[in-house]
């Protein structure tokens, strides 16, 4: 049985002139134990659909089977199947600590006492708050709440696990304990569908890649043909006397202007270079004998980025 | 334990740490006894007024004054957390859940309201007999039953309204008197009384009235009870069945 099948699901909002189609016919159907990357821009439409899978929004129209249970007809019964991660700052009872939080989700996802309990302390120390458990969830910070979150959504072993955009607002360790929290459960077999505006976090954990854009499912592509548009971007910076070679656009082909300016008299320009190589060097060279090459930064693979050439 | 007892006790004991108490300070402990000061000081040397009746109507207003201002706002604390929708997403019995806070709620507000009245009459040296305390305590344990169903109905009603604030002054006050509890419905004109049957805690402090002066219980007094306290019910699980629908239908889960 699959564990989550998307069948022509649109999704509207406001009536009229101002009505908004945040989901057009999506179709998705994701086998037990894959983890895939939903990727799109702001407004994409990526939390709506994580909020219609997860029974908090109708379908204006369309059918969504989480392990084979409908989420319209059968909503409690899929409550059960499904797991979903929507953080932010609220979502918790800033009065408790987190500990008691995460006890209390424990049993409305409905274990006993005894299991929220034990549960709860494993998913506290995943996600590095078991120092911090006896505190009440108002004094924490925004990651703290994140990774609470995270925390609460790990509480079951659930057929399908939502995250939306789990490492937002989290330091570099934080974001790597969410990311370790995550990757045990991929490997234990839960089928998870994660939403990230970053790279690190897509590379990390998905194997499948979908692009939402503008409500549509564009693309569906495996991992790896996400990454081998990825690689190997770098920023370099060039200066030299005189007037600067170009001010923006492309200069040759795959080598962009970011920046410009004048500098001691002469000129400063960094250029994105999409394909870096050590000929990509001798290339800048050969444009302009007279100039110094300065830094060379290979970028960390940038979403933003890859996407835009995706989807060119 | 069952699924849906266990989420009802662990609603009841979030209810009961996470409540704030400064409103119930005041409905609860300041107004009722200031109530019970005036009417007994106010009262003449040939005054009419029983003291063990005056106490106990006291306590079902304050009582109903609380449930309005306390349970009646569990869902608009549920929304001002931002706990709704994580609750929602799980599979736990949402009626569960309310009916726990609920529970909670209201007997939290019972346990301000009554030794308030109790210090009050003792301080002021009046005597309370209870002539049946047994029919007392099954009568407080249906008076309270009914205000906490009655706040879940108020609860439903403030989430799917911006007046929330309005109607629970308006269901306060003209109450206290249209359902009999400070004035004996008798004195009201003929034309009132179907409203004051409308109201459970009517019935209720008739019940109380009865076996503290030990008399006999008026025939329609548990009837009516239990009937108008389903009515509420049966109302509070349609709205909430409605507002949940009208949230995902509509995409304003955020906004509670
Ligand atoms: N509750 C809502 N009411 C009205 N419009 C909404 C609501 N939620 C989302 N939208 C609109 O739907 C579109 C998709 O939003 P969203 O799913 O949040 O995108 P993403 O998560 O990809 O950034 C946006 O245009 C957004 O303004
Ligand atoms: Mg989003």
């Amino acid at each position: 049985m699959v564990a989550l099948e998307i069948v022509d699901v649109s999704r509207s909002f406001g009536r009229g002139d101002k009505a908004v189609q945040a989901l057009k016919n999506v179709d998705l159907t994701l086998e037990p134990g894959e983890t895939v990357g939903l990727l799109g821009v702001n407004g994409a439409g990526k939390t709506t659909l994580l909020k219609v899978i997860s029974t908090l929004l109708l379908p204006t129209s369309g059918t969504v089977r989480v392990a084979g249970v409908d989420v319209v007809k059968q909503t409690r019964e899929a409550r059960r199947q499904l797991s979903v991660v929507l953080g932010g700052e609220r979502g918790f009872y800033g009065r408790l600590s987190a500990r008691d939080n995460i006890r209390y989700f424990g049993i409305l996802s409905g274990l006993s006492h005894r299991a929220a309990a034990a549960r709860g302390e494993q998913v506290l120390a995943q996600v590095g708050l078991t120092e911090v458990a006896d505190r009440a969830v108002e004094t924490y910070s925004k990651g703290m709440k994140q990774r609470l979150h995270i925390a609460s959504g790990l509480l079951t072993t659930p057929k399908l696990l939502m995250l939306d955009e789990p490492t937002v607002g989290l330091d570099p360790i934080e974001a790597e304990h969410v990311r370790e929290a995550v990757a045990q459960l991929r490997d234990s077999g839960v089928t998870i569908l994660l939403t990230s505006h970053y790279m690190v976090d897509i590379e990390r954990l998905a194997r499948r890649v979908v692009i939402l854009q503008a409500g549509q499912l564009t693309h569906d592509l495996p991992l790896e043909r996400l990454l081998e548009q990825a690689t190997s971007a770098a920023e370099v910076n060039v200066s030299g006397a005189g007037v600067p070679p170009l001010t923006n656009g492309e200069v040759m082909d795959g080598v962009r202007v970011v920046r410009s300016g004048p500098l001691d008299g002469g000129w400063n320009v960094t250029f994105e270079v999409r394909d870096w190589s050590p000929a990509s060097l001798r290339a800048l060279a050969d444009l302009w004998p007279q100039a110094e090459v300065g830094d060379v930064r290979v970028l960390p693979a940038n979403l933003e980025r890859v996407f835009a050439q995706l989807t060119r | 334990m069952t699924a849906a007892l266990r989420v009802f006790f662990a609603s009841a004991v979030v209810q009961l740490r996470t409540q704030r108490s400064l409103v119930l300070v005041i409905i609860g402990i300041v107004q009722p006894a200031v109530f019970l000061a005036v009417t007994l000081l106010a009262r003449g040397p040939a005054s009419q007024v029983q003291p063990a009746a005056l106490a106990l109507g006291i306590c079902v207003v304050g009582l109903w004054g609380a449930t309005i201002w306390q349970t009646g706002f569990v869902l608009r604390g549920e929304q001002s957390e931002g706990t709704l929708a994580p609750v929602l997403s799980r599979p736990a019995s949402l009626g569960a859940v309310l009916a726990g806070k609920a529970a909670a709620s209201t007997i939290r507000s019972a346990l301000f309201v009554v030794p308030t009245i109790v210090v009050a009459m003792l301080v002021s040296r009046e005597p309370v007999p209870v002539k049946d305390p047994l029919a007392l305590v099954a009568a407080a344990l249906a008076v309270l039953v009914s205000a906490a169903v009655f706040g879940l109905l108020v609860s439903c009603l403030f989430v799917l309204t911006r007046a929330a604030y309005r109607i629970a002054e308006a269901a306060a006050y003209p109450v206290f008197i249209l359902g009999g509890l400070v004035v004996p419905p008798s004195l009201l004109p003929d034309w009132l009384h179907p409203i004051s049957w409308i109201v459970s805690l009517h019935w209720g402090a008739e019940l109380l009235r009865a076996a503290a002066a030990g008399t006999a219980v008026p025939a329609n007094a548990w009837p009516m009870l239990a009937a108008t306290t389903a009515a509420y019910g049966v109302l509070a699980a349609w709205l909430f069945e409605r507002m949940v629908n009208r949230v995902r239908r509509d995409g304003t889960l955020e906004l509670y």
